[in-house]
C-alpha cells in the first residue's frame, strides 16, 4: 500500500511539475505599443498563424495569447481556436479546438490574450492558429499591432467576404503559445520516480 | 503519512482546477454608448479599371461597369461598419458616377415607369435628356439597393450629395445645358469653368432618390433606439432657398441637420452640407450653418458632426507626413472649399472667404468636419483664423479611383479604400478611428485615430 502510495505521489508531483513548467513553443515576441497599421479582428475579420509544434516538444497546448488592443478601450470576447492545414492550398482547415478569450483594456491595451488553462492534445506537425470574433463574442475593434519581433512561417487573414482564410502578403501579428508535456509523459514520470524510490528502499 | 500526502495532492490538484476559470470580463469605466461610420465616394468611373494607376489593374466587372459602383469595396466596408457596431453609416457624397442631367424629360411625369410618358430615338435633346436620366436614377437604384440589406441589420444611411449627384459635366454628357449666371454680389457661382456645374434637374433628383432617408423617424427611431438613444424630429431642420447664402434654389435634403439624444441623455448634433449648390459650387451654406450651430447649442448640444462632401482644406498626397494645399499652383491642386481661395478663379470677396468663414463656425462649436471628394485618407487637427484647432477626416476612399497614384502618393495610406468609425463615450469623450484595406484586398488595418474630449 505504501508502494501505491508513493507511485500516485510521484505521479501527482509529475503531473503539477509539469503544469507548472509550460514552454513557450511559439513566441514572436509583442508587437508595438501603436496601433496604426496594426489588423483588424471584429465580426468581419479573422486573423490566423501557422505554427509547428515539433517532434520533442511539448505536445499539450495549454494557452494561446494574440498581442492584442482596442483603441476605444472597450475590450470584448473572441475566440481562439486551432486547425489543421486541410483547407485548401494549406490554409486553415479543419477546426480542432476552440475555447473563448477576453480582452481587458484595463489589463494592458495592447497587452496579450486569448485562452489558458487548455488541453489542446496535438501530434507534432503544422496547424494554424486562428482568431475570430463569432456571433457569442463581442470584440468590436480589435488591432493586433504590428510588426513583431519574430515571424511565423505564414498568415492568414478571413475578410468575411465568404471565401475563407487567404495569405495575407507581408502581414503580421504577435502570438504566444505555451505547451506542457502530454499526461502520458506525465505517467512515466511518476513511474520513474517511483522506480528511484523503490530502488533506494532496496538499497 | 503517504495516506495523507495523497490527499494533500489531491486536494491540491482539486484547487489547481478551480483556478482555471472561464473568461470573464469587467465592466469597461467609460462604456462606448453609440457608434457610427462614415466614408465618402463609393462610385466607380465609366469604364476601364477601378484603379487604372494600379500596377495590375483590374478591370471593372460588368456589374460594375453597369451601375458604376464599386461594389467590392463599397460592399466590404459596409459590412466592415456593421461589424464594428455601428448604427448610423454618413456617405460624404459621390455615391454614383452622375455628371448627368436628370432633369425630368420635357413633357414627363412622375412616376415614369407607369405613366403614358413615350421615348424619343435618336440623338435629339430630347433623347439625351431622357438617357441622363435613366442613368443617373439607375445608378441611384443600385446604391440603394446596395444599402436596403444593411439598414435592414440595423445601420441607418445618410446620404451627403457630392459634386457627382448635383453637378452636369459637359464631358460627360451633352444635356447639361449652359451654366447658371454669376450669382448676387458678382461671385462665380461655379469652378472656374463652364464645364462642370450645378443643376436644378439634379438636385430634384437627389430629393427623389433619397428624400424619404431624410429624415425617415421611425426607422432611425427602431434602429438608434437599439443603443437607448432617440431622434428628435422638432430640431429636424433644412435648408430651404436661402438668398444669404448665395443660393438660388432649394436646399431642402441637401443641407439638413438632426439632434440624437443619446442613452446618457447629451445630445449629438449632425449637420449634413451639399458643398455644390446651384450657382454657388464649391463653397458651404455658412450663413444657414451660423444659425443652425447656434440654434443647437442653446439645446444644449454636447457632440457636434457635421459632414459635405468637398473638403475645406485640400489634402496634399504628393507631401510626406500630409500637408494641407496651401497654393493654386503646386502638384495637387485646390479641390474642396479653398478653391476660390487658392484657385486662380475670379471670385468676389465673400466666395474667397467662405472657406475660412465655414472653417470658424467648425472650430467655434468644437465640431469635426467629415468629407470625401478627394479619393484618399487623411485625418488631422487644422487651426482656424479665429476659433482653435478643429479636425478634418477626409475618407474620400469608398470605391471611386484613388486620386494618390503610385508615384505620387507619400504616405502609407494614400491608396486605401478606407472609412472613419466614431465612437461616443459615456463621458462625452469621442474616438474617431479610421479603418482601411489596401487595392488589392488584403487584411483590413488600423489607420490611425484620435479621442477628442466631445
Amino acid at each position: 500500500m505504501k508502494v501505491l502510495y508513493t507511485l500516485l505521489a510521484a505521479g501527482a508531483f509529475c503531473a503539477l511539475a509539469g503544469t507548472a513548467q509550460a514552454t513557450l513553443v511559439v513566441d514572436t515576441g509583442a508587437g508595438p505599443d501603436a496601433l496604426a497599421g496594426g489588423l483588424s479582428l471584429d465580426g468581419t475579420d479573422s486573423l490566423a498563424a501557422r505554427i509547428t509544434i515539433g517532434a520533442g516538444q511539448p505536445a499539450l497546448i495549454d494557452s494561446v495569447k494574440l498581442w492584442l488592443a482596442d483603441p476605444t478601450a472597450q475590450g470584448g470576447t473572441f475566440t481562439v481556436a486551432l486547425f489543421d492545414t486541410t483547407g485548401f492550398g494549406g490554409l486553415p482547415g479543419t477546426q480542432l479546438f476552440a475555447a473563448q478569450g477576453v480582452m481587458d483594456p484595463a489589463s494592458g491595451n495592447p497587452g496579450w490574450y486569448g485562452v489558458s488553462g487548455e488541453a489542446w492534445n496535438v501530434a507534432p506537425g503544422n496547424y494554424w492558429v486562428g482568431f475570430e470574433v463569432l456571433p457569442a463574442d463581442t470584440l468590436a475593434n480589435g488591432v493586433a499591432p504590428e510588426p513583431t519581433p519574430g515571424t511565423l512561417p505564414a498568415y492568414a487573414f478571413d475578410s468575411g467576404d465568404g471565401n475563407g482564410f487567404r495569405l495575407t502578403r507581408v502581414d503580421q501579428f504577435g502570438l504566444q503559445v505555451d505547451a506542457v508535456p502530454e499526461p502520458g509523459t506525465w505517467a512515466l514520470c511518476g513511474l520513474g520516480l517511483a522506480g528511484l524510490a523503490f530502488a533506494r528502499r532496496r538499497a | 503519512m503517504a495516506h495523507s500526502l495523497f490527499k494533500t495532492l489531491t486536494l491540491a490538484a482539486a484547487v489547481a482546477g478551480a483556478l482555471t476559470a472561464l473568461p470573464s470580463f469587467a465592466q469597461t469605466s467609460d462604456p462606448v454608448i453609440f457608434t457610427f461610420s462614415t466614408v465618402g465616394d463609393t462610385r466607380t468611373q465609366n469604364g476601364g479599371a477601378y484603379q487604372p494607376a494600379s500596377a495590375t489593374p483590374v478591370n471593372l466587372t460588368g456589374q460594375d461597369a453597369h451601375w458604376l459602383q464599386n461594389s467590392k469595396a463599397w460592399g466590404r466596408i459596409q459590412r466592415e461598419a456593421l461589424a464594428k457596431k455601428s448604427k448610423l453609416m454618413v456617405v460624404n457624397g459621390d455615391l454614383i458616377m452622375g455628371y448627368g442631367n436628370a432633369a425630368l424629360p420635357v413633357g414627363w411625369t412622375e412616376p415614369g415607369y407607369y405613366s403614358n410618358n413615350t421615348t424619343t430615338n435618336g440623338t435629339t435633346a430630347a433623347y439625351k435628356a431622357e438617357n441622363d436620366y435613366f442613368k443617373m436614377n439607375i445608378q441611384y437604384a443600385f446604391w440603394r439597393g446596395m444599402a436596403a440589406g444593411f439598414m435592414e441589420q440595423g445601420m441607418y444611411y445618410l446620404p451627403v450629395a457630392g459634386n457627382h449627384e448635383v453637378q452636369c459635366s459637359t464631358s460627360n454628357s451633352t444635356a447639361c445645358g449652359t451654366p447658371p449666371a454669376a450669382g448676387s454680389a458678382g461671385a462665380n457661382t461655379y469652378q472656374g469653368s463652364v464645364s462642370k456645374f450645378a443643376v436644378v434637374g439634379n438636385e430634384n433628383a437627389w430629393r427623389q432618390n433619397m428624400a424619404d432617408l431624410i429624415i425617415d423617424s421611425t426607422r432611425l427611431n427602431g434602429i438608434v433606439g437599439a443603443v437607448g438613444a432617440s431622434y428628435s424630429s422638432a430640431s429636424y431642420t433644412t435648408l430651404g432657398t436661402s438668398g444669404s447664402d448665395l443660393t438660388s434654389t432649394d436646399q431642402s435634403a441637401l443641407s439638413y441637420s438632426f439632434d440624437l439624444t443619446l442613452s446618457n441623455g447629451d445630445i449629438a448634433h449632425f449637420v449634413v452640407i451639399n458643398t455644390d449648390p446651384v450657382g454657388v459650387d464649391s463653397t458651404a451654406p455658412t450663413s444657414w450653418l451660423a444659425t443652425d450651430l447656434s440654434n443647437a447649442a442653446a439645446r444644449n448640444a454636447r457632440h457636434f458632426f457635421v459632414f459635405g462632401h468637398k473638403p475645406a482644406f485640400t489634402y496634399d498626397y504628393s507631401v510626406a507626413g500630409g500637408a494641407i494645399v496651401t497654393t493654386g499652383t503646386g502638384t495637387v491642386a485646390p479641390a474642396g472649399l479653398d478653391l476660390f481661395l487658392l484657385g486662380s478663379a475670379n471670385t468676389s470677396a465673400s466666395t474667397k472667404t467662405n472657406r475660412d468663414t465655414f472653417w470658424n463656425l467648425i472650430a467655434q462649436y468644437g465640431a469635426t468636419y467629415f468629407s470625401g471628394h478627394e479619393h484618399t485618407f487623411n485625418m488631422q487637427p487644422i487651426a482656424s483664423t479665429s476659433n482653435g484647432t478643429a479636425w478634418q477626416v477626409l475618407v474620400g476612399g469608398g470605391g471611386s479611383a484613388f486620386d494618390p497614384t503610385p508615384a505620387l502618393a507619400k504616405n502609407p495610406y494614400d491608396r486605401y479604400y478606407s472609412w472613419a468609425t466614431v465612437s461616443i463615450h459615456a463621458s462625452g469623450a469621442v474616438d474617431v478611428n479610421a479603418w482601411g484595406f489596401d487595392e488589392n484586398f488584403d487584411a483590413t488595418k488600423f489607420l490611425g485615430g484620435v479621442t477628442l474630449p466631445h
